[in-house]
């Protein structure tokens, strides 16, 4: 493996251990820190707030799936760097 | 809910239930969470650059995993804006909703008011109407109870029973608060004192209502032979080292003595002392130790608790004021006030007087809501909203204190086994605990200026009191 590849895998390895601890940060934020529909509200404003948890639960899941996609492509770069021996 | 906290302040006020607040609690973590992944992500992105990768000759996909990670970055922002805005959303409209309740609540005290005053019209009528019946029923229940003394007890008891239950309801409080707050005008009236009249005394003495009603309760006493004043004096007392103030609002209710106890104490006085520092004074009062309308020993009893809403004066007030003058409280003396019930009724008596230097108040129970607390003075007031022993003071006048209200039994079946279960001690430690669990901003803030009285103070003494009554009777108290 010529030195710039070798350098080059150093910097996605850690580029890819830092996603995976950074996406499962963000899959744990989702599950416990987003509130569930609320019984409390009612009317026009069960709406407005169920509405509102739901688009802060699906920016959360756009973050995940970024992430992810960031994950898989590091993941994929790493192997094709490596098989170049 | 019975969990559920409802908290006024000065600044405005909050409805908080714990749902609410823990949900704005909630976003406020994922934003702050959402901001440091954001921030990360940033310092991932800055390991190699896509020039970087293109003059390395790297995979394509390491370029593509790029793109999603300024992808990532910018919605890391967009949720930490989103949860952000839902908790303000959240905590806004916990505002909104405790305005219109007190708008709802100010509607009920005028309606109140007229009510007061036509009932008082109708009163003498009443009066005469109802009387032949009330004192039939009372003289058949006498004859039937004289004859019978074990049906008598199982009579009362199952009306005791009865009564707890219907006394332990927020219908039953609200009525009592209105009837208490709108006595003034039903006297008035009955006295045939014009309504625009009794409205502007009304307006000019604060208070009016229950003072007016306690007064009459005092003068129908009297000619009954009941509910007379005595001196006082101090029957026992003794002094411990402590280790330290007491830091949440659960330890603090701990602290105020069961009158009730055989011999128990009535006062407490905490002395905390530190080098080159005036000595500073934390007094809690308990509650009433008996419902006796005659007259014994006791001074925690009904007569201290009708005197109270008059005003200064009362056995248990004048008992509290010789255990501070025992402990050595000045007027120059810093000085925090604590009662439950009849306790928190002195307590407040007391910090209204002037006579003394008030560093902030605690009131758990207290009929205290016409007594007109300085606006100087920090004070907590914790209510129930099934409790009516706070709804005998009358409508809360004091909006410049941190209002703490609770159900207690709110989707409870209410216990019969002992008389006003949500005026109990216990459900006030409940109330409490609750109270130190939560978040919301004015109340965690008050418990602080609470906490500072007794905060970095090195030596504590606390010494309990117990006075009784003395047989004579005393002078009419000084108002």
């Amino acid at each position: 493996m010529s030195p710039v590849d070798a350098a080059t895998l150093q910097i996605l390895e850690t580029q890819l251990r830092e996603l995976t601890m950074l996406h499962s940060r963000l899959v744990h934020a989702r599950a416990g820190l987003i509130p569930r529909h609320s019984q409390w509200w009612r009317g026009t404003a069960r709406g407005a707030y169920d509405s509102a948890v739901d688009a802060v639960e699906g920016t959360a899941d756009a973050g995940i799936a970024a992430l992810r996609s960031a994950m898989m492509r590091t993941g994929q770069a790493v192997s094709t760097l490596a098989s170049r021996g | 809910m019975a969990e559920e906290l409802v908290v006024t302040g000065p600044s405005g006020s909050s409805v908080v239930t714990d749902e609410l607040l823990e949900n704005a609690y909630l976003l406020d973590k994922l934003a702050d969470e959402a901001a440091a992944i954001g921030a990360e992500l940033n310092a991932t992105d800055r390991l190699i650059s896509m020039y970087g990768l293109d003059v390395a000759n790297a995979p394509a996909n390491a370029a593509r995993a790029e793109l999603d990670i300024d992808q990532a970055q910018i919605v890391m922002v967009q949720l930490e804006l989103a949860a952000r805005g839902v908790s303000f959303g959240l905590k806004a409209a916990a505002d909104g909703y405790s305005f219109v309740e007190q708008l709802i609540s100010v509607w009920g005290r005028e309606a109140a008011g007229g009510v007061g005053g036509l009932i008082g019209s109708i009163l003498p009528s009443l009066v005469m109407a109802t009387l032949p019946a009330a004192a039939g029923a009372a003289a058949g229940i006498a004859t039937a109870g004289a004859a019978n003394p074990a049906g008598r007890d199982r009579l009362f008891a199952g009306a005791g029973r009865e009564a707890s239950r219907m006394l332990t309801s927020t219908a039953a409080s609200t009525m009592i608060r209105h009837a208490v707050s709108s006595a003034d005008n039903a006297i008035l009236a009955a006295l045939r004192v014009p309504a625009p009249a009794a409205r502007a005394l009304g307006d000019v003495v604060p208070g009016t209502g229950l003072s007016l009603a306690a007064r009459s309760a005092v003068g129908a006493g009297a000619l009954a032979g009941v509910l007379r004043e005595t001196p006082v004096m101090l029957a026992d007392t003794e002094s411990r080292a402590i280790d330290a103030g007491p830091t949440t609002i659960a330890e603090r209710l701990n602290r105020i003595p069961s009158s009730a106890e055989v011999h128990g104490a009535q006062v407490v006085i905490e002395k905390y002392s530190a080098p080159f520092q005036p000595d500073r004074f934390a007094v809690y009062v308990a509650g009433s130790a008996t419902a006796a309308a005659e007259t014994g020993t006791e001074p925690w009893d009904l007569a201290s608790n009708v005197h109270n809403a008059i005003g200064v004066g009362s056995g248990s007030y004048e008992s509290v004021v010789q255990a501070m003058k025992e402990a050595g409280v000045t007027s120059d003396s810093v000085v925090q006030l604590t009662g439950y019930s009849q306790g928190a009724a002195v307590a407040a008596l007391i910090a209204s007087s002037g006579e003394y230097n008030v560093h902030s108040l605690a009131s758990f129970g207290g009929p205290i809501g016409q007594m007109n607390l300085p606006a100087e003075v920090p004070a907590v007031i914790v209510e129930h909203r099934d409790d009516i022993i706070p709804a005998l003071g009358g409508y809360q006048s004091n909006h410049h204190a941190v209002i703490v209200e609770r159900e207690a039994f709110a989707g409870r079946d209410v216990p019969t086994d002992r008389p006003l279960p949500a005026h109990q001690l216990d459900e006030y430690l409940e109330t409490a605990r609750l109270m130190d669990s939560s978040r919301e901003a004015r109340l965690t803030s008050a418990i602080e200026q609470l906490n500072s009285f007794s905060g970095g103070w090195t030596s504590v003494t606390a010494t309990t009191y117990r006075f009784e009554r003395t047989a004579e009777s005393a002078a009419s108290p000084s108002r």
